[in-house]
């Protein structure tokens, strides 16, 4: 495809991975938030935001890698790497999911958030803390503690891909 | 071994009921957002939950689904027809408003008795029934069948 070795492949599909993250993240934003003259009004109460979270995230995350991964390999030749790149698929969306990209990509891909720097200080998220493991584990969750969290999944996902291509491409 | 032992031809169907799967997440969280207690969203938000959910959401989920498809496969014409019909078949369901049978189906509410009064084909036929939208679905299903006929009648014999 577009002359592309089968790695660069492989990585062009995590690549719209991430873009499928950064439009669940807007998808976010227009169901929990819209905005309004002076910044970003919150409407929590109209949808049934437990059970948003439940299907969007705790659901739809699994399911989505499985269906990513499974697609992968329903199209692969039936090798040991594609298993293993199946795998790999499926651990990044979950691992992506976990290291919170999309409350990440929230503050990115929404101008109606960034304009008002509403995640510039190191606040504390306290919408989380009935959803949040990390917030109920810690007692409190914000912006940094946020980044480094990212930063150490991004840098596993990283570490799993190169040792995955070092091994088997 | 492939997977389950499956030929490849049902793995590709395998991967078709995975779609089927996605629209049935879709169809809960469409539920969990605009179905409860009759609370719905505000104006500006529904038009942009409409259009980020269905007009980006299923074209972006087509994609990934496709290359995710491709980026496996040998480089060879079939594969790039798969490739294809998956995203054209994530695209026919939408058209054929699969995730709205489900919506229905899957959170036990009643298919409404007049019109789909928010449905943009009302806008633009004046009416939107439960029957017009089955005579839809099943063009929708009729499509998709002819289409993966096809594509395995001259990929796959």
């Amino acid at each position: 495809m577009f002359g592309l070795s089968h790695r660069m492949q492989v990585l062009a599909t995590i690549g719209l991975i991430v873009v499928f993250f950064a439009f669940l993240a807007r998808l976010d934003f227009v169901l929990v938030a819209r905005e309004c003259f002076d910044g970003v009004y919150y409407h929590l109460g109209i949808i049934d935001v437990n059970a948003q979270w439940f299907w969007m995230w705790f659901v739809g995350y699994p399911v989505f890698g499985l269906v990513f991964s499974f697609t992968y390999y329903a199209g692969a030749l039936d090798t040991e790497r594609n298993l293993v790149y199946a795998l790999g698929i499926f651990a990044t969306v979950i691992l992506f999911a976990v290291g919170q990209l999309e409350d990440f990509f929230w503050t990115i891909v929404n101008p109606e958030v960034s304009a008002i720097g509403l995640f510039d200080d190191w606040s504390v998220w306290g919408w989380s803390a009935e959803n949040n493991f990390c917030y109920m584990l810690c007692g409190g969750w914000n912006n940094f503690l946020h980044y480094v969290w990212l930063a150490c999944f991004v840098a596993v996902v990283a570490a799993m891909w190169c040792l995955i291509f070092r091994e088997y491409d | 071994m492939r997977v389950f032992g499956l030929s490849h031809r049902m793995q590709v169907v395998a991967v078709l009921f995975a779609v089927v799967v996605v629209f049935c997440v879709w169809a809960k969280i469409d539920f969990a957002v605009t179905g409860l207690n009759g609370n719905y969203l505000a104006e500006e938000n529904l038009g942009a939950y409409w259009f980020w959910m269905w007009d980006v959401g299923v074209i972006v989920t087509g994609f990934v689904l496709a290359l995710s498809y491709y980026a496996g496969a040998s480089d060879t014409e079939r594969n790039e027809v798969y490739a294809v019909g998956i995203f054209l078949t994530v695209i026919v369901l939408l058209l054929g408003q699969f995730e709205d049978f489900l919506y229905f189906v899957l959170n036990g509410v009643p298919f409404p008795s007049g019109d789909w009064t928010w449905m943009p084909l009302y806008g633009v036929l004046g009416t939107w029934t439960t029957g017009m939208h089955f005579v839809t679905l099943f063009c929708s299903f009729v499509a998709v069948a002819v289409l993966w006929y096809f594509i395995f009648e001259v990929y796959e014999p």
